[in-house]
């Protein structure tokens, strides 16, 4: 049995706790950034108005960024970052090429906003892959994605960052202040970084115990479906015991009915027979009249019941009513058009031919639907000079080389049985032809002839 | 139909942060080039040199007006009144507002940080591409640009050193003036015999020279305090040590006096060595008569050490691109043409103390005349003088603890030189603490 797959959404209350988290994870990192920027550019302009400036400016390792380049970049970074994990959460955007390319954008925005703000802060990092995580279902990957994160907040940090490319630190900007405000400055900071670690934190255990309850609830809908399936599998046994038991009772309710009671008179009508044999011959006679007249009276009853037994729509039905049943059954099943169109105008042919027709146009018309793709089948019926010809084209596929199959065999030999011929042709969609040469008669006839041909059934 | 209603809403989102990012790049794009007409120059007013009497505003007037007779369509602009000691400071403070001129002088004391911060734009690929002949500037000059083997600033403006003598004392001692070629040892000759006690209190009342320090000394003895970009002090080569005795053994004619610039001013030292911006500024009419009027002087070259050349070291005022400019290429072509036309060079000679970076303006017989104008009877500068000088000029090396290594090299040699302590020894300890400031 398959396993269900797992649902593409958390159940929805955990669903919330995580966004209610990662929404203030993300309001969090916003303030921290703002601030690492503003003091950045703020100090930058106290030191350019301070008399300090030339002094400064020997400690500094590498030009800094204009102050409303910074200030643009950090914010504009910021925004979109946010934006493009809105349009990730959009349906229609998941699993398209569009999301891996917004996650990769994501990833560059962050490394520009944390150059912009000199690696001061790194914690932005993690509001981007927690926000990853939500989409990662498997637990390994779910980890591996969480060593990747941890990784690459060790990367993101200012020590190792300015080993390879030199950076001015927070630290030197606020050098320039007394030593009260500049350990105000990296207190907030700090205090910023230990809020978004804590904040990360508590994002994975709620993503860890969603997991968890998520679990559950696929194994318990997991347990429901197999005691339903379960259900299905007897349910379907005892229908199958129960339609063999009808049908057995319908068959010994008819051989009881008719069998039974021409036989029960029949036996009865010849003992009285052979008693009557020698008393009066003439008699008997009489009575052997009856019993014959019985006997075939039964055979009419007998045949009348095998007909009964037949569950066939031609049976049932006119001929041309039971093609038109079958074609608007598969026409609702397969939502495909199929047009009936006979020009045969109510003629009734003998039961053979008609299963002929029947069953070419069933094999045809599923052949157009389950090969040849088609939307809509035309079905033609024309009678010329005691020729049948019918046709059954389609808009499908076609395919100019067909391999004669099971079904198509099957229905040459049903043609030339009755002794006509079969044409096929896939050019244009594909094309079948039956012609048949045709006995038509009159109904009165044709009970009579089934009466026969039911002889040889 | 329904395919195509939600392939349009899939798109909406995709609309949006699209237009977020075009619209946050057109905002970038605007702060970065709103006014990408106009051309900001920073200079000052006043010489960097300290001398008084030198304004640049004329020559880059003049600059301009022909730079935007050649660039139609680019205003060139600059901000008046900053005086040349306060410019450093202007600069960084515009540099941390990120409102730096796009092209802007560079004082030989700046060019390191500024080039280390990476505030300088390197200028090498356009040196390239433009195919710019660089052998028109004097090499002594030319390589003050360069930082960590690329060239971040041309120069504009360069002040060598020269020794100025007591043409006066020299006369009535009977000495004849030195020539071009003098070494240490008739240096030390003429100090040695200078050196007298004419009143007979037990002083030397003239000396020999006043302000000689070690580093000219090393300086033409044909090594610098540093080598291999300034990753290596010389100070155990010989040379260095050579240089270091020969000026105690200078010291020692002084008779333990300690002179000073009065002592020069009131004529009783004879050699002094002072910038060319110095003599352009005391020789002429109105600073001569304040300054130096008792006595008639002029210069030579300095003396050459027994392992170095007629050499000395040089102050070069450059010019530099703002590594952010929107406008290279406009800054590039301003900045060749405050250096290398040789119409606006020439204006140094006019209007600014120190000399033209270009060999053939500083030759050109039409400077002499000029800077001789001013200047009384036998005190005319020799041309040949002024070219040689700049030509063996060695600049001031370039790497970032320079200033910080110098400070210390120099408090610590000038005691060395006073003292008579182990030449070897003293050198020895200094290298260690030189080599902690430089690595």
């Amino acid at each position: 049995m398959h396993q269900p797959k797992k649902t593409e959404v958390l159940s929805p209350d955990s669903g919330v706790y995580l966004n209610v988290c990662l929404k203030i994870i993300g309001i969090l990192n916003f303030i921290t950034v703002m601030f690492l920027a503003g003091a950045i550019v703020l100090t930058q302009y106290r030191i350019a108005f301070s008399q300090e400036a030339a002094e400064f400016v020997t400690k500094l390792v590498r030009l800094p960024e204009r102050p409303e380049i910074r200030l643009v970049m950090v914010a504009g970074c910021y925004m979109l970052i946010c934006l493009s994990i809105w349009v990730k959460r959009q349906k229609e955007v998941q699993g398209t090429p569009l999301f891996t390319a917004l996650n990769v954008i994501e990833i560059g925005l962050v490394i520009l906003l944390m150059e912009k703000i000199d690696m001061s802060y790194n914690g932005i990092i993690f509001f981007v892959f927690a926000e990853f995580l939500y989409y990662v279902k498997e637990s390994r990957n779910r980890l591996v994605l969480l060593i990747l994160a941890f990784l690459c907040y060790m990367g993101g940090s200012y020590q190792l960052v300015t080993l390879l490319v030199p950076m001015n630190s927070f630290e030197t900007w606020v050098s320039f202040y007394t030593d009260d405000v500049g350990r105000l400055f990296l207190s907030m900071r700090t205090v910023c970084e230990l809020c978004n670690m804590i904040l990360f934190l508590s994002y994975m255990v709620l993503l860890l115990v969603a997991d968890r309850k998520e679990n559950e609830r696929i194994r318990s809908l997991n347990q429901q479906l197999q005691k339903a399936n379960e259900q299905l599998h007897s349910f379907a046994q005892e229908k199958e015991q129960m339609g063999e038991t009808r049908e057995r009772n319908r068959l010994a309710r008819e051989i009881h009915d008719t069998l039974g009671h021409i036989l029960t008179g029949i036996s009865v009508g010849v003992e009285a027979a052979a008693v009557l044999v020698e008393v009066s011959p003439e008699a008997a006679k009489q009575q052997l009249d009856v019993i014959a007249d019985m006997a075939r009276k039964g055979l009419n009853d007998v045949r009348r019941s095998v007909r009964k037994l037949k569950p066939d729509a031609l049976e049932r039905l006119s001929f041309e009513h039971a093609i038109q049943q079958m074609v608007e059954e598969m026409s609702r099943g397969t939502n495909t058009k199929i047009y009936f169109v006979s020009y045969t105008d109510g003629m009734e042919f003998g039961a053979d031919i008609e299963e002929t027709l029947y069953r070419s146009i069933q094999e045809s018309t599923t052949n157009a639907i389950r090969h040849g793709k088609a939307t809509e089948i035309w079905v033609r019926m024309s009678e010329k000079n005691g020729e049948l010809i019918l046709m059954i084209s389609d808009n499908g596929r076609g395919c100019d080389k067909v391999e004669e199959g099971f079904g198509l065999r099957h229905m040459r030999e049903r043609v030339e049985l009755a002794g006509g011929t079969l044409y096929w042709e896939g050019t244009f969609g594909f094309t079948v032809i039956v012609r048949l040469p045709v006995r038509t008669k009159k109904k009165e006839e044709r009970k009579q002839e089934d009466d026969k041909g039911n002889d040889s059934r | 139909m329904k395919q195509k209603d939600s392939n349009k809403s899939s798109q909406r989102p995709l609309l949006v942060f699209l237009a977020a990012v075009f619209g946050f790049l057109f905002l970038l794009l605007l702060l970065l080039f709103h006014n990408h007409k106009t051309l900001k120059i920073g200079i000052f007013y006043g010489s960097n040199w300290e001398v008084p009497g030198t304004i640049h505003y004329d020559i880059f007037d003049q600059a301009i007006k022909k730079y935007e007779k050649t660039h139609p369509g680019i205003r060139v602009e600059y901000e008046e009144g900053i005086p040349s000691e306060e410019y450093s400071e202007w600069l960084s403070g515009e540099i941390l507002k990120g409102t730096e001129p796009d092209v802007y002088m560079v004082l030989n004391e700046d060019f390191n940080t500024l080039a280390a911060s990476g505030a300088l734009e390197p200028l090498d690929s356009r040196i390239q591409f433009d195919r710019t002949d660089c052998s028109v500037f004097y090499d002594s000059a030319l390589r003050a640009g360069i930082y960590g083997g690329r060239r971040y600033a041309m120069p504009f403006e360069c002040n060598p050193t020269l020794m100025f003598v007591n043409k006066t004392l020299l006369k009535e001692e009977g000495i004849p003036m030195p020539r071009a070629d003098w070494t240490w040892e008739d240096f030390y000759d003429i100090c040695s015999r200078v050196g007298k006690d004419e009143d007979g209190d037990g002083k030397p009342d003239r000396f020999g020279f006043y302000d000689y320090t070690w580093q000219q000394a090393v300086c033409s003895n044909g090594i610098g305090l540093f080598r291999k970009n300034g990753m290596e002090s010389t100070l155990t080569d010989s040379r260095f040590q050579e240089a270091v005795r020969f000026l105690r053994r200078l010291e020692k004619t002084k008779g333990g006096y300690q002179v000073s610039a009065n002592d020069f001013d009131l004529g009783k030292v004879v050699f002094r060595p002072l910038t060319f911006s110095e003599y352009r500024t005391y020789m002429p009419y109105p600073w001569r008569i304040k300054k130096y009027s008792d006595f008639e002087w002029n210069c030579v070259s300095m003396p050459a050490g027994p392992s170095g050349s007629n050499s000395a070291s040089m102050e070069t005022l450059m010019v530099g691109v703002s590594a952010r400019t929107a406008k290279k290429k406009e800054a590039w072509e301003f900045v060749k043409l405050l250096t290398m036309d040789e119409e606006i060079q020439k204006l140094i000679y006019r209007d600014a103390s120190g000399a033209s970076v270009l060999k053939k303006v500083t030759n050109s017989g039409e400077i002499m005349r000029l800077l001789n104008e001013d200047t009384p009877g036998e005190s005319d500068i020799d041309l040949s003088l002024l070219n040689q000088a700049i030509e063996a000029a060695v600049p001031s090396e370039n790497f970032l603890f320079y200033e910080e290594a110098m400070e210390k090299a120099n408090h610590v040699l000038t005691a060395l030189v006073a003292s008579d302590a182990d030449i070897h020894t003293g050198l020895f300890n200094l290298t260690k603490e030189i080599d902690k400031i430089i690595r």
